[in-house]
């Protein structure tokens, strides 16, 4: 219910000003920041890939594992790209990250074990089921660590 | 509504007082059935998806707790308010209620004692549902488990003394807001355009509110209609809510069949999966809706005026 408390704070804040977020354009990160948004958009990339072959070229579905073992092997690698400290302006990684890595990092490996029962089912050739395990992939393997670690505007 | 109605001191200072959130006449009035009809025949399952996309369970359940027995407190700066029970319970819920008591509920916004509710809940977008999504909506709602629990009461607050915080009732008040900014509508098919877009605006327009999220309010926190659907302005946190229409900040390149699929999963264009509020929006609501009905609701949107 956060939305309605939202707009209800608006609705004073409107009175005030109409805030908005107008962040002036900067360059990209650089360094790790940089890195790792680069490397969730590939993650955003596959998503893409695996949506394409779903919902339109589905005698394709032989393709699915081939993406999903490349968001698993990513999903390794996300804990060590978000080292301690390491913000910027830019970035939309949130200080809670580093409160509880250890929770950030299971989110991780959450991903992985989506990612992997995504390609046993896409393995067994029923896009249905496939379409099914993407969705819950999407939602609680990325959507899960999104909704608690990063920022919500962007 | 003219300025110089709403700069009438009195009811002006009545409806601050009371401008909750939520509110705004549509722009579509008069009911219809056939042309935007496309649930299933069971009336209980019919009734189950209207209160998906309804979203009443995202404010009326609470976190750990029952179906619709209550949900959790919005909080705002007008007050905190509970969304009640609306389980069949006789005593604390809203068994026994009549058809008509629940229509004129959820359509007009007034109580069975015939007191106005505040626009927290948002019956001025439900004020444009058909009889039959409402009657089916209450086969349902008198399916669910009945549960005994009394609903807090609102505590509310006065902008003006904002350290004062009581359970005190302004529901007067709303008499006065609702003057301003609310008249019961119902929708009305425009022969102009599709079957698809109106469903598509049926839905958005009536059960799925989407506008009390997705479209600005003014000082007196009723929706702006004339910035339908541009989003709204950041929360405290920064979190603010995107643009829908097709203007510069908003969904202009997402096809229709982005926006269908969507609104099936959640995932966004860019791979990436919505989050917070929408995600409620859409894992409860949208995703139980048919294919046909996503893509009606696509339709719409994207045809949305930009101003
Ligand atoms: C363990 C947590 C976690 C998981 C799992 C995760 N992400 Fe992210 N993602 C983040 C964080 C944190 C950021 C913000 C990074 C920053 O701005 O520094 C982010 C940012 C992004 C971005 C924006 C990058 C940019 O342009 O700045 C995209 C796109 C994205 N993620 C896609 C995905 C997809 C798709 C998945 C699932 C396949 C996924 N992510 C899984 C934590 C996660
Ligand atoms: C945004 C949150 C929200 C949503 C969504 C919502 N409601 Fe409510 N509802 C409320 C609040 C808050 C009240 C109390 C209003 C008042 O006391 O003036 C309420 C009151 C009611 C009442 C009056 C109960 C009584 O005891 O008088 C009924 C009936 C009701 N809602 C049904 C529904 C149904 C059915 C849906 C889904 C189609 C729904 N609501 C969706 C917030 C919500
Ligand atoms: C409870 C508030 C709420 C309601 C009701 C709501 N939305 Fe949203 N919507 C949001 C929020 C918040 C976001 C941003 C989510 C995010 O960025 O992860 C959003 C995002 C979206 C987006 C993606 C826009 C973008 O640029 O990313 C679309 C499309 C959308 N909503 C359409 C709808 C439609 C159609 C309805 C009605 C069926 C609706 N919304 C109802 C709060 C709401």
């Amino acid at each position: 219910m956060r939305a309605y408390r939202l707009f209800a704070a608006a609705i004073v804040g409107v009175g005030v000003a109409t805030m908005s977020t107008g962040v002036p354009a900067q360059d990209a990160p650089t360094g790790i920041v940089g890195l790792r948004q680069a490397t969730m958009k590939t993650l955003g990339a596959h998503m893409g890939a695996l949506k394409a072959i779903l919902t339109d070229q589905t005698e394709m579905v032989d393709q699915v594992p081939m993406h999903a073992r490349a968001i698993g092997d990513v999903a390794g690698h996300i804990p060590v790209l978000f080292p301690e400290g390491s913000t910027d302006p830019e970035s939309d990684a949130l200080p809670a990250i580093w409160e509880d890595k250890a929770d950030f990092d299971s989110h991780a490996e959450k991903l992985s074990e989506l990612v992997a029962a995504l390609a046993e089912t896409a393995e067994g050739g029923d896009v249905q089921a496939s379409l099914a395990a993407f969705g819950q992939m999407g939602k609680e393997g990325c959507g899960g660590c999104h909704e608690t670690y990063r920022k919500k505007d962007s | 509504m003219t300025l110089t109605s709403i700069i009438h001191p009195v009811k002006a200072a009545l409806s601050v007082l009371v401008a909750i959130f939520a509110a705004g006449t549509g722009a579509l009035a008069q009911d219809t059935q056939d042309a935007v009809r496309e649930t299933p025949s069971d009336p209980l399952a019919a009734g189950r998806l209207v209160a998906a996309i309804g979203g009443c369970a995202n404010c009326h359940t609470a976190k750990e707790g029952a179906p619709l027995a209550g949900g959790d407190p919005i909080h705002s700066p007008f007050g905190t308010f509970y969304p009640p029970n609306i389980t069949p319970d006789p005593a604390t819920g809203i068994g026994g209620w009549s058809d008509e008591e629940f229509i004129t509920a959820m359509r007009e916004g007034i109580s069975p004692g015939g007191d106005p509710y505040y626009p927290a809940f948002p019956y001025t977008s439900y004020t444009h549902m058909n009889d039959e999504d409402l009657l089916e909506l209450k086969v349902w709602l008198d399916s669910v488990e009945p549960v005994e629990q009394a609903s807090p009461a609102h505590v509310l607050r006065m902008p003006v003394w904002p350290h004062l915080e009581a359970p005190f009732d302004v529901r007067f008040a709303l008499w006065g807001w609702r003057w301003l900014f609310f008249e019961p509508a119902r929708f009305e098919p425009d022969p102009a355009k599709s079957k698809e877009w109106n469903r598509g605006a049926y839905l958005v327009e009536g059960p799925g509110h989407c506008a009390q999220c997705h479209t600005p309010r003014n000082i007196f926190g009723a929706l702006d209609h004339d910035r339908a659907y541009s989003g709204s302005a950041t929360g405290p946190d920064g979190e603010k809510i995107p643009d829908i229409t097709q203007g510069p900040d908003g969904i202009g390149d997402w096809s229709q069949q982005d926006l269908t699929f969507f609104f099936k999963i959640g995932m966004m264009p860019d791979g990436d999966f919505v989050g917070s509020e929408m995600a409620k929006v859409v894992n409860e609501g949208t995703a139980k809706l048919s294919d046909a009905d996503r893509a009606a609701i696509a339709a719409y949107l994207m045809d949305l005026p930009v101003d």
